[in-house]
């Protein structure tokens, strides 16, 4: 079975990991290091009850980016105080204590870290500074948990193997731009030494790339052939499965099918339903399993952008997709889907948060309400324009959250359960239904998806 | 000539006809309508205001559609292109013109008649009358 990875991104999502409505929902826990550096104890604690595999992200790449982006602003912005930055308390601990040199120089010299780190004056890795910063990543991942926790809590936890990760992550920086090769050739020579060091673990290679890197996909499998990685952590930058053409999909496709050739296992860090149905089995599962956060993450920029204003959202399991729920409304509602309690089971839904909405408001139109619930707001634009949007009410985003969790798990329920032809026949038939009603626009990467994976079709 | 000459327009022409509420930025989920009004008739209006752009108004009517009775778009009179009239058409949407010295005209095209959400456009109502 495909595995389901959920990322724990903040200690407030806690609630959707535990208890025992969540608790079969997902398979692994993604970490990142910052959590797991900032607050050691309160991630021992978490696990220890969630009982879960996870591994822990050391997100060396972080600091190959402008510092910017490593910043906050500390400025007074109600007196107009103009911005003022400074690092981030959680990151400096990160690099200064936890991943030290050359990350902890980055911090210091404000300048991200450049290849010229890893190499000498005729281009080749130093192996000296590739086994420093192997050894610090390794034992960060292995041991802050464990140094960090006083005697008390480590009873309390119990069998503190629990808090030995699945898997430990090689120091690994972004493919992007022109000097992803020179980064590619550290990330390799980072990879083979965290095999040489933590020899009786399981070793992944962090593999982050932008989109464009795709097309040297041959080169990069045959790079990692010789290496032949336990396992691959998939991350490409904001690849948004439901924008994605024929051919970016194709050579994705082509690109899973190399690597499951030369690395023992395969995850997309964030993927959706078109990752999720390369899983299956009839296809040879060209991945093992695909990652997503809470009601968030099926993509996702490795250099971050503002998140924007939060807006009340509504994953519809037909599209697989999560719509805005304005959009949502107006594909279900000319329908009559919301006619009636039977409509509503039929159509959109009957995941048990659905389900509860249904019994406890007692008709279709009302417990569809409760996704979009939501306060209006007035935003001033830096253009002096002020606009009037809602805002969705905390009760809404849980609601949201939690349905979008059932029906990520019943998305991996499906893969197992029907076989690959009746899904892409689903994809197409939702594509007809609702294109035919003129929202071409939400459903458009249906048929796309259809189309291109048909060639995979078993005969 | 800009946007704010449109609403602008659009709203005195409808204070004059006797509209019972006229509120200008009206939420309506994650967009907002550039003036949400209710006629004499009680029926809801959402009009969306452009000097240009009339595709991107097309599409941000389809969410006041969820919550209006009437939807237009207003923009200046000029030439607009048959085929973004036939666009206009297909999704139901009315067309009112702003002239230059400011005045609106009758209804170019008229609404189909549309049939909001009940809970959408209650919810719709209750913004225009808290900003009116």
């Amino acid at each position: 079975m495909a595995t389901r990875i959920y990322h724990y991104n903040t200690h407030a999502e806690k609630r959707y990991f535990l208890g025992p409505q969540h608790h079969g929902l997902y398979d692994m826990v993604a970490l990142n290091g910052n959590i797991v550096s900032n607050t050691p104890e309160g991630v021992a604690g978490f696990l220890a009850t969630a009982g879960k595999d996870f591994y822990i992200d050391p997100q060396t790449h972080a600091f190959q980016h402008a510092t910017i982006h490593l910043k906050r602003d500390i400025s007074d912005k109600e007196a107009g105080e103009p911005p003022e930055y400074e690092f981030k308390p959680s990151i400096v601990k990160l690099a200064k204590e936890r991943l030290e040199r050359p990350f902890a120089d980055v911090i210091q010299n404000d300048r991200p870290i450049s290849p010229i780190a890893f190499l000498d004056d005729s281009n080749n890795i130093r192996n000296d500074v590739v086994d420093l910063v192997c050894n610090r990543v390794g034992y960060f991942q292995l041991n802050t948990m464990l140094v960090e926790l006083d005697d008390e809590a480590k009873e309390l936890i119990g069998d503190i193997s629990r808090l030995r990760p699945k898997f430990l992550i090689a120091p690994y920086f972004c493919m992007a731009a022109r000097t992803w090769r020179e980064w590619f050739k550290i990330n390799v020579a980072c990879y083979k030494r965290m095999r040489e060091l933590f020899e009786d673990l399981p070793i992944y290679f962090g593999l982050v790339l932008s989109r464009d890197r795709l097309n040297d996909r041959d080169e990069i499998i045959k790079a990692l052939s010789l290496v032949k990685p336990h396992g691959v952590l998939l991350w490409i930058d904001e690849f948004v499965e439901e924008m994605l053409g024929r051919s970016e999909i194709d050579s994705y496709v082509n690109f899973l099918q190399g690597l499951k050739r030369v690395a023992g296992t395969t995850y997309n860090s964030h993927g959706g339903y078109l990752s999720i149905l390369l899983c299956h089995s009839e296809v040879g599962g060209l991945l093992d399993g695909v990652g997503h956060a809470m009601n968030y993450g099926e993509h996702r920029a490795i250099v971050p952008i503002g998140g924007g204003l939060p807006m009340a959202q509504f994953y519809l399991l037909s599209v697989h997709s999560r719509l805005r729920y304005a959009d949502a409304a107006s594909i279900i509602q000319p329908k009559g889907w919301l006619n009636s309690i039977e409509q509503y089971r039929e159509n959109i839904c009957k995941c048990h948060q659905c389900q509860e909405l249904l019994k406890e408001k007692g008709g279709a139109e009302a417990a569809f309400a409760e996704y979009g619930k939501s306060n209006p707001v007035t935003i001033t634009r830096r253009s002096g324009t002020i606009v009037r949007l809602e805002y969705p009410t905390k009760g809404a985003k849980q609601v949201a959250t939690r349905h979008y969790l059932y029906n990520k798990a019943k998305e991996f329920e499906n893969i197992e359960e029907k076989n690959f032809r009746e899904l892409l026949i689903e994809l197409n038939n939702t594509y007809n239904a609702i294109s035919s009603d003129g929202g071409e626009d939400f459903v458009r990467h249906l048929f796309t998806w259809h189309e291109a994976l048909g060639g995979l079709m078993p005969h | 000539m800009n946007e704010r000459t449109i609403v602008t327009a659009v709203v005195n022409a409808l204070v004059c006809r006797g509209f019972k509420y006229v509120a200008t930025e009206v939420a309506n989920f994650y967009r907002s309508a550039d003036i949400g009004a209710i006629d004499n008739e009680g029926n809801i209006w959402a009009i969306e205001c452009k000097v240009s752009n009339i595709g991107r108004a097309i599409k941000q009517s389809k969410t006041h559609k969820l919550s209006a009775d009437k939807v237009f778009i207003a923009t200046f009179r000029k030439n607009i292109r048959e085929d973004t009239l036939s666009r206009i058409r297909e999704a139901g949407i009315g067309l009112l013109y702003v002239t230059a010295d400011g005045l609106m005209s009758e209804p170019i095209e008229e609404p189909k008649e549309n049939r909001p959400w009940n809970l959408a456009r209650e919810r719709f109502l209750a913004r225009i009358m808290e900003g009116d």
